[in-house]
């Protein structure tokens, strides 16, 4: 388990009014996978260096298993090489001068607790079979595809039995095949030996994938944090909704508040959202509704539909995006089908589904000055 | 939900972190019970020792009025005036410039083709080009140079003999041309060394990259190959041009003849003055340094930021080789015109030399006067037994030496971001401005008045540290490349499993950086040999190096005996070179 | 790893360690200094062997520095111990233009390493003005020749002499329908124009010329040479070698002994030629202040300024020695025939510099 307060870390020589990462707040359970999920930029990275101890934070404490790793105050630090972690990094950084397993071996022969030559290579063969790379343990590390680097470099990480495993973008060098594959390999690898673990990661599939809990960052904070589902379901942050990739937002207002759910009126219409804080009678509200939960019709047979034009589509291979001109809003609508049928210039009618879009206060035109965060700046 | 999630409201802008403690208890014990930075804290101090030594002896004699004399000393700058206000010292700069940039030049583009030719492409005979590119270096300087001053005697000289005789204008050595020549050849095995260093570690997906973009392998050379290589480059021309203007043996031997006079020429004149004006050559001496500095800042400049890309990773690191197909040969034939011009010619006018009983230029009447007889007097040279032991160990210890604190230096300038770093790369540099004759006399001047528990004066250690102050900016400048190159996530995966500082260093850095290791290595245990204007002042009775050995007999004593001692030095050297670049082939990443 | 923490503290105790250094350097440097290494003391009178013999055997070793050429030190060291077994000699080998600074800084650092000097007169005597050598009559020096009286008591101890001749080419002299040259004079015609070679440094061979023409004659010849394109050369062995290259044909300045000896291995290429006046410099011995081992250093100088002495110097050198009895080479010396003019040791350090830099100024070499 690990613990982390108030952990602060300045840009480096620069005096900006940010930090790279401030002043969070982090509890990690025994034994789950929590990914931390935002932009470039956001210190994501940052934060799980600071748990691995490659970086000193200027404020704040890490606690791991309940031993205190650092803390700038009293002046404690626990270096790299002294904490109970196994880290993955992003480049795999397996070494070009060994082979696959003299690099799952190099921990059980470092530090304080040193094995035996044979004794080694038995646990780093043990390991590398866990990772299905047995065959290929003497071969040399610049031999092997880039899936299998990093399959020894988890190898590697989880050999000398870590209490805690970090992952730093692991899957971003892999290509779309081989992420899930070895993504997976991480996963059941993972819950199998039941280790606690931080991914970090841009992907907001990939933290869905594999998180028992998602933690989504932004400019050193922390935005939201929740299960998997419930951040998917209904992000209770615009800037979590618009990450998560329910990219169409209509501003409307809430005409019927309730406890879940709330009727919100919308240029074109009205709709039954989710509501993830209580939504007061009039105010102002901003809606997302997933690509998938607009449906398209060439006839109006609900009679809730918004009219609109097709302006272009992309076809993904399962699925066909339409972008649909609805008003002077362009919206995305997704459709798991073989065959639409629909072309540009196309008129067709939006649909969308009750219940399932979710309304977040507006927080720039709320009255109370609570500082808007409203940087465009996310990579998405 | 599991966790405690409590997200701070934004705070206002000030950074100020009210519960800020004081940072002493983090201070300067804190850091230095970590291992690591006391190595390096000591390296760094070791370092700044070695090089400030000799250079401030060149500052302190340049401003006092008879440094080194018996009488009473004052301060002044009237050495300054005196050297720096004539004309023909101007002149000098002129002459020495010019024949230190032209060197430089020539010797890196060079050395630099030769490198790629064996670290990028197929060229055939790889570990004889290894070898061959060396031995231009391995050659005394002394005999180098008269061998090239025999060859292309403006009369007598035997390529002169031969160009007439196909009606061509002949060389005439004792000029500009000449010395540049002799020098070039002589210095483009340090470029070579840098240029394989830098070569033989890159890794080639930049340049796929710009193949698969649809450019032409020779743009590709030039657009990226070049500038990824360019702080190599720049760095060897530096030191090149820095090398040449300090050092004697052509200065001295063609120039002088040819009446080209530059900045050495002037410091051995004031050496043979009595008292020795050491005023005079510490004033060169700081001119030297200055340039030398804002040479080093200029490169530095012009680099850009850091050393190097960093271009080995973790991942996917694999060297091309450029396929030259029918252009390998090509390849080879460089490497052999190379052998011949700058090894074979000089080598085999030494061997010449050393077969006959007197001196006579090549010809068929000559072949009959041909004997052994020079070779059985060498073993009868009292001491060189002795000197060849005493080069032998001081090399190799000097060698380690550098190797191992050069990598620790590459490793504070490249890898952390400690303040000092700058500073320290610099300090460890200033050995190469200063002229070895300066080097010689600072060290002995230190150590014989230094108050030292430990008396220096008279040891092969004093030697020692004579050769690894030269060797030192060489050994950096091999290394640094090598280690910019090194993705820091190697390291930071090694600390992450579990490994000491020290461990890391040894089992990550050490062999990944072997080829430059190697090249550090040698190129100090090649200095140990050759070096001369230092070794001058410090030797004793006991402690003769072959290098002074060779001194002496050239200077009063018989011309085919030190030939053929030149001889058996090279062919002796070029097997330590071979033997070691045998061991560090099956070691390095290269596995070709 | 990026700490910045790290850094700044290890900033402060590098600066620290830097700053602290640097400041204690030049103090020391300065420090160690001004100290005078003293004047000339008082002679040593001589004392015979037999007296020294004792105390020399419990010395063991004399130290000897010297510019003896390599290959003929350990021989002359051998001829020293079958007269006098059990004392070792330990030589060292310097060249000309090292050898006072070398003993001077040692001197200078208090370290008495040296028991005996020999090198060139010049050189010797400088070392003389500066209190680095102790005067000791020798039992049985050779005489000195008048013009070398001046040297103080206790100083003239010639060793052996060094004469000049100009050294040629004669097959390349007669391939170029050159006539063999026999005197300076000869050199500075219009036929020899950039075929010869001068050695910018032989002080003592421009001495010699003084002393046997005048000042102004001197200085004379010696500008005509140097307005002869002449070739310069930095040592004795490469002018030699370059001579019998044929390129150039002959040598101005060469050391007789060393021409006499090439012309017996290859008289096609090498002749040599004597003048008078004849230049002559003497290399004198002597013993190094706070000699570390005197006795056995008084010893080693009667010996080798003995008979029995310079007959060794000449039969293992070829050098020339003003014992009387020595059997020298007559082709080399032969005071009849060739007068010898000799160099002057006993001038300022002002004026040798003056020397030194009108020759090199009239031979073009700075």
């Amino acid at each position: 388990m690990i613990e982390v307060r108030g952990l602060t870390k300045r840009y480096p020589g620069r005096t900006v009014t940010r930090n790279a990462v401030d002043g969070i707040d982090l509890e990690i359970p025994e034994g789950k996978l929590v990914t931390l999920l935002g932009p470039s930029g956001c210190g994501k990275t940052t934060t799980l260096r600071l748990i691995a101890g490659l970086e000193r934070p200027d404020a704040g404490e890490i606690r791991i298993g309940s031993r205190l790793m650092c803390a700038p105050a009293e002046g404690v630090f626990v270096g790299v090489h002294h904490r109970p972690i196994g880290v993955v990094f992003q480049s795999y950084a397996v070494w070009p001068h060994m082979t696959a397993v003299q690099n799952v071996m190099f921990p059980l022969q470092s530090g304080q607790k040193r094995m035996g030559r044979t004794e080694a290579r038995r646990r780093a063969m043990e390991a590398l079979e866990m990772v299905g790379l047995a065959e290929f343990a003497d071969r040399p590390a610049p031999a092997l595809s880039g899936g299998q680097q990093q399959r020894v470099s988890l190898a590697r990480a989880l050999t000398r039995e870590p209490e805690v495993l970090l992952l730093d973008e692991p899957l971003s060098n892999l290509d779309a095949g081989l992420r899930d594959r070895v993504r997976d390999e991480i996963r059941s690898v993972q819950q199998r030996l039941g280790i606690t673990t931080v991914f970090v990661t841009h992907d907001q599939d990939e933290a869905l994938a594999v998180s028992d809990e998602v933690v989504v960052m932004d400019h050193g904070r922390i935005v939201e944090r929740g299960q998997a589902q419930d951040i998917y379901r209904c992000p209770r942050e615009e800037f979590t909704a618009r990450f998560m990739g329910i990219s169409n937002s209509l501003p409307g207002t809430v005409q019927e508040g309730g406890q879940d759910m709330a009727e919100i009126s919308l240029a074109h219409g009205r709709l039954r959202c989710l509501t993830p804080a209580a939504a007061p009678v009039g105010s102002r509200v901003n809606v997302f509704i997933r690509p998938e939960s607009l449906r398209l019709s060439r006839k109006d047979s609900s009679g809730r539909g918004w009219k609109g034009t097709v302006e272009f589509s992309i076809y993904h291979g399962d699925c066909w995006d339409y972008h649909v001109r609805v008003g002077d809003t362009l919206l995305r609508s997704r459709m798991y089908r073989e065959k639409v049928g629909l072309a540009h210039g196309d008129p067709v009618f939006v649909v969308p589904e009750e219940e399932t879009a979710i309304a977040i206060a507006d927080k720039i035109a709320a009255s109370d000055g609570a500082v808007a965060d409203k940087d465009e700046s996310w990579a998405k | 939900m599991s966790l405690i999630s409590r997200s701070r409201p934004a705070p206002p802008p000030a950074l100020a972190d009210p519960r800020r403690p004081a940072r002493s208890t983090q201070g300067l014990r804190g850091w230095f019970r970590d291992p690591r930075n006391l190595l390096l804290a000591v390296v760094a101090l070791v370092v700044a020792y070695l090089a400030i030594v000799p250079a401030a002896t060149m500052g302190v004699a340049s401003l006092q009025s008879q440094f080194l004399s018996t009488g009473p000393v004052h301060w002044t700058f009237r050495h300054y005036t005196e050297t720096l206000g004539t004309a023909d010292f101007w002149t000098l700069v002129g002459n020495s410039f010019g024949y230190a940039a032209a060197t430089a030049v020539i010797s890196t583009v060079i050395g630099f083709g030769l490198a790629y030719l064996v670290a990028r492409t197929d060229t055939p005979a790889k570990f004889f080009a290894q070898v061959a590119a060396l031995v231009p270096l391995i050659i005394p300087g002394i005999l180098n140079t008269v061998a090239w001053a025999l060859l292309f005697a403006p009369h007598t000289g035997a390529l002169n003999v031969l160009l007439r005789d196909v009606h061509l204008p002949a060389f005439d050595i004792y000029s500009l041309a000449g010395m540049v020549l002799v020098q070039s050849m002589h210095v483009t095995p340090v470029a070579f060394l840098m240029g394989t260093a830098a070569f033989s570690q890159m890794d080639s997906s930049l340049e796929e990259a710009a193949l698969a973009s649809g450019a032409p392998p020779l743009r590709v050379f030039r657009t990226i190959t070049a500038r990824l290589i360019r702080p190599a480059v720049l760095s060897a021309v530096l030191l090149m041009f820095v090398q040449t203007i300090s050092t004697f043996e052509v200065p001295q031997l063609i120039g002088v003849p040819g009446r080209t006079f530059v900045f050495v020429s002037r410091i051995y004149n004031a050496l043979q003055a009595f008292p020795t004006d050491y005023g005079t050559v510490g004033v060169i001496g700081v001119f030297i340094l200055v340039v030398a500095t804002l040479g080093l800042w200029l490169s530095r400049r012009l680099s850009g930021p850091g050393a190097g890309v960093q271009t080995i990773s973790g991942k996917g690191y694999r060297p091309t080789v450029t396929e030259l197909g029918r252009w390998r040969w090509l390849g080879l034939a460089a490497f052999v015109l190379f052998f011949v011009v700058a090894v074979a010619l000089p080598l085999l006018m030494l061997v010449w030399s050393s077969l006959l009983p007197g001196y006579e230029p090549p010809s068929w009447s000559a072949l009959h006067h041909l004997t052994l007889s020079n070779y059985r007097e060498i073993w009868h040279t009292p001491g060189l037994v002795d000197s060849v032991r005493n080069s032998l160990i001081t090399a190799v210890l000097a060698g380690a030496v550098v190797t191992v604190l050069s990598s620790l230096v590459a490793y504070i300038t490249v890898k952390t971001k400690a303040r000092g770093r700058g500073l320290l790369d610099g300090l460890a540099t200033i050995p190469l401005a200063v002229p070895s004759v300066v080097m010689g006399v600072g060290i002995l001047y230190w150590y014989l008045s230094m108050p030292l528990p430990v008396h220096l004066y008279g040891t092969l250690t004093i030697l020692v540290i004579a050769f690894v102050t030269i060797g030192l900016p060489y050994g950096l400048r091999y290394i640094v490349p090598g280690m910019a190159q090194i993705k820091d996530e190697l390291e930071e995966a090694a600390a992450a499993s579990g490994a000491s500082w020290p461990r890391t260093f040894w089992r990550i850095y050490v062999p990944l950086l072997v080829p430059s290791l190697a090249a550090a290595f040698l190129y100090t245990v090649i200095v140990a040999f050759r070096e001369i204007s230092a070794a001058i002042f410090l030797y004793t009775q006991g402690t003769q190096v072959v290098s002074v050995t060779i001194y002496q007999q050239w200077s009063n004593g018989s011309y085919p005996v030190v030939a053929a001692l030149g001889v058996v030095i090279v062919v002796f050297l070029a097997m330590i070179v071979a033997i070691v670049r045998l061991l560090t082939r099956r070691f390095g990443l290269n596995r070709q | 790893m990026h700490e910045v923490r790290h850094s700044r503290a290890g900033r402060r105790a590098r600066s620290a360690a830097l700053v602290g250094a640097a400041l204690l350097l030049p103090w020391t440097l300065t420090a160690c200094g001004s100290a005078g290494l003293g004047s000339i003391g008082a002679v040593e009178p001589a004392r015979t062997p037999q007296a020294l013999l004792p105390q020399a055997q419990a010395e063991g070793k004399v130290v000897w520095y010297t510019t003896f050429a390599d290959s003929d030190v350990n021989d002359m060291i051998s001829a020293f111990q079958k007269a006098y077994p059990g004392i070792k000699v330990d030589a060292l080998r310097l060249s000309a233009d090292k050898l006072p600074s070398r003993l001077v800084t040692e001197q200078r650092g208090r370290k008495y390493n040296a028991d005996v000097i020999s090198a060139d007169c010049e050189p010797v005597y400088q070392l003389i003005k500066v209190g680095t050598l102790a005067p000791y009559r020798v039992p049985a020096a050779p005489p000195l020749p008048a013009q070398l009286r001046n040297l103080p008591d206790g100083f003239g101890n010639a060793v052996y002499v060094l004469t000049s001749a100009i050294a040629y080419n004669p097959d390349g002299v007669k391939a170029q329908h050159l006539q063999p040259p026999t005197s300076i004079e000869d050199l500075t015609e219009p036929q020899w124009k950039g075929r010869f070679s001068i050695d910018p440094s032989a002080i003592n061979w421009y001495e010699s010329l003084i002393s046997s023409m005048g000042h102004t004659k001197a200085l004379q010849l010696v500008k005509e040479l140097g307005d002869n394109s002449p070739r310069l050369v930095e040592s004795h062995t490469q002018s030699l070698t370059e001579v019998q290259s044929g390129e150039p044909l002959a040598s101005v300045n060469a050391y007789a002994y060393k021409a006499a000896s090439l012309a017996r291995k290859t008289p096609g290429r090498m002749a040599f030629a004597n003048t008078d006046p004849q230049p002559a410099a003497a290399a004198l011995a002597e013993i190094a202040r706070n000699a570390p081992h005197p006795s056995a250093a008084k010893l080693f100088m009667d010996w080798i300024m003995s008979p029995q002495g310079q007959d060794s110097v000449v039969k293992i050198t070829n050098h020339t020695s003003l014992s009387p009895a020595a059997a020298n080479d007559p082709s080399v010396w032969n005071p009849a025939k060739w007068k010898p003019a000799w160099s002057m040791p006993v001038i300022t350090a002002d004026t040798y510099d003056r020397y030194l830099q009108e020759y090199q100024k009239a031979l073009h070499a700075i």
